[in-house]
């Protein structure tokens, strides 16, 4: 989970909360709610299938008001966010994603509002390139090739990937191959896949660092009861 | 390590099939020739395609996969928190598995769908390709090829990844056109010229002012025989330099000088010092040893300032002999002797030797 403040938990803890969301486009600037028709996202591990050794790229799609004085510019960064609310206070924003403009429609609705849809993905598909790298000639180990594909992305690498990432694996020169495939050739030897995170950092997720299950004593609702802020486990 | 969010009943709709049994057996698919197995039948296999991969990350697989059960489920409407992300464990309504999909909506509630998919394509309990599947890896197997247009090159590589593990490419770039095989640059060309690294076959061109044919490498001399005064000619008929000096293929060598540190004639080495006493006695290089009748060396038995030299077989003509070998001649069959004096008229001397008659138009002197 991504970190939060308190204040984040503690609103949304509470028992009348709601989200708000922004949008922050590169170039054109933060539009709120009331620009904004509708954003969805789509991330996934797999090719639909239950399947390891995969670098799917996120969605997203979005309907606003056409912006009338600024334009967006090409390929820029989509970037929603979100904050937790209450009748008094508001969290921090949270980072729902990095994403770049890949097409963008103007329409008209009935009544004469310009609608702005926009559709982008996230950055791993700057990843569907030939690998081609003037730091790596020859073999390297899976962490220097996962470190040297991310600077090709121009992306940074959650720091979540090194603790999975620990048998150090040769990767001879991937002549031929592009970035995506060997990242989930890497990702394959680790039981998992390439994902870019919320925050736009590329991530080694594996099936296996699910934690062990643990059952929580909860409410009616399901939230967790707590005695001195702990949860009580059972 | 990934985080647990307890969804509880804050979602409208879960459906949890049943877990995947235990993995027993990885596979890794490296190329049509290798295969790594680790692990036995007795349950569930994971298979997948890496050309990086190796036995010992085909152990470690298995190993990591120990005890390690897949739980397929599929919430609808989830109040999910913001903050979860991909890979973090999801808890609801008595089901556990983690968040492998991810379908938000932006709103007062960020509902969304969560999913650990069910549908099951390469993991399977039996494994079977159809044909037809397997037609198609083969042909895809087989040769791998592509072509990368890009702005600033354009790449182009066959892959064969069958039992020769050849390989192929080309490379062209704003400086350069190179060629690779089995990922080693064999031949370039760029504004210095053209490099090559390995066997060359040309039948016609030229190269380096040479002229290439498909029997002969020549400069200013296109035929062996040719009277040009200068050039050079090396071909199937033999070599030649100019008007003076060629070895033809049965290796006779017309020069019109010679410098030679060892000579030899019939296997033998002639020295220089031999050369030189046939110069220095009457500059003829013709006779020979009494013992054996080879050629002059000089001393006892030489007969020098030969008139004929060997005119036959059988006959050798000399004029003159010392007086040093007559005692030699006391050995021979036949000889008659006669004195020669200056100015007189001569007879030959004949004598038999070893079956060969010699002449000697001369005197003992």
């Amino acid at each position: 989970m991504q970190q939060t403040s308190a204040l984040y938990q503690s609103i949304l803890s509470g028992d009348s909360h709601w989200f708000e969301t922004q949008l922050v486009i590169e170039g054109a600037g933060t539009f709120g709610e009331t620009d904004l028709f509708s954003i969805s996202t789509s991330h996934q591990m797999f090719h639909g299938s239950p399947t390891i050794g995969s670098a799917v790229a996120g969605e997203i799609q979005i309907k606003m008001v056409y912006p009338q004085s600024v334009s967006i510019p090409t390929m820029a960064r989509l970037m929603p966010q979100v904050r937790v609310c209450n009748a008094t206070q508001q969290s921090e924003w949270l980072a729902q994603g990095v994403y770049f403009v890949d097409t963008r429609e103007r329409t008209v609705t009935d009544t004469g509002e310009s609608v702005l849809e926009l559709h982008g993905y996230d950055a791993m598909l700057k990843a569907e390139q030939p690998f081609q790298s003037n730091t790596i000639t020859g073999d390297s180990t899976d962490v220097q090739m996962v470190n040297e594909i991310a600077s090709i992305m121009g992306v940074e690498v959650d720091e979540r990937t090194y603790d999975i990432m620990t048998a150090a694996y040769t990767i001879p020169l991937p002549t031929g191959y592009s970035c995506r495939e060997v990242l989930g050739y890497i990702a394959s030897m680790y039981v998992g896949a390439f994902i870019i995170t919320d925050e736009g950092k590329l991530r080694l997720v594996s099936i296996l660092e699910l934690p062990p299950e643990t059952n929580y004593l909860i409410d009616e609702v399901g939230d967790a009861i707590t005695f001195g802020g702990d949860r009580i486990l059972v | 390590m990934s985080d647990i969010v307890s969804l509880a009943r804050r979602v409208s709709q879960v459906d949890v099939s049943p877990q995947f049994d235990n993995y027993s057996k990885v596979v890794i698919h490296v190329s049509d020739d290798t295969i790594y197995v680790a692990g036995n039948d007795t349950g569930r296999t994971l298979e997948i395609d890496n050309p990086f991969g190796t036995q010992a990350m085909a152990n470690n697989m298995l190993q990591s996969l120990t005890g390690y059960q897949y739980q397929p489920y599929e919430a609808q409407g989830a109040l999910l928190d913001p903050a979860a992300e991909i890979g973090d464990a999801v808890n609801m309504r008595g089901a556990y598995g983690g968040i492998y999909t991810r379908e938000r909506t932006f709103g007062r509630l960020m509902k969304a769908d969560v999913s650990a998919p069910h549908d099951e394509e390469i993991n399977h309990e039996y494994q079977y390709e159809s044909p037809e599947e397997r037609r198609f890896t083969r042909q895809i197997n087989d040769v791998k090829a592509s072509l990368i247009i890009a702005n600033d090159r354009i790449d182009a590589s066959v892959s064969q990844t069958g039992g020769e593990q050849a390989s192929f490419g080309w490379s062209l770039t704003s400086d350069a056109h190179r060629w690779y095989a089995n990922g080693q640059e064999v031949m370039s060309v760029t504004a210095s010229g053209l490099t090559v690294k390995g066997n060359v076959q040309a039948t016609t061109g030229t190269i380096g002012g040479f002229n290439i044919t498909a029997s002969s490498l020549w400069n200013n001399l296109s035929s062996f025989g040719g009277s040009q005064t200068s050039g050079v000619y090396i071909g199937t008929n033999g070599i030649q330099l100019g008007q003076r000096f060629k070895v033809d293929t049965s290796g006779n060598v017309t020069a019109t000088r010679l410098t030679v540190d060892t000579l030899y004639i019939g296997g033998s080495a002639v020295s220089a010092a031999t050369l030189n006493a046939r110069a220095n006695n009457g500059n003829s290089a013709y006779g020979w040893t009494s013992s054996n009748g080879s050629y002059c060396t000089g001393g006892v038995g030489n007969w020098y300032g030969a008139k004929g030299g060997f005119g036959s077989a059988s006959d050798i003509w000399a004029t003159h002999f010392h007086s040093s070998d007559i005692s030699y001649f006391a050995t021979v069959s036949t000889y008659n002797i006669r004195s020669y004096s200056s100015g007189a008229t001569y007879s030959p001397i004949t004598f038999t030797l070893n079956g060969r008659t010699y002449h000697v138009f001369g005197y003992v002197s």
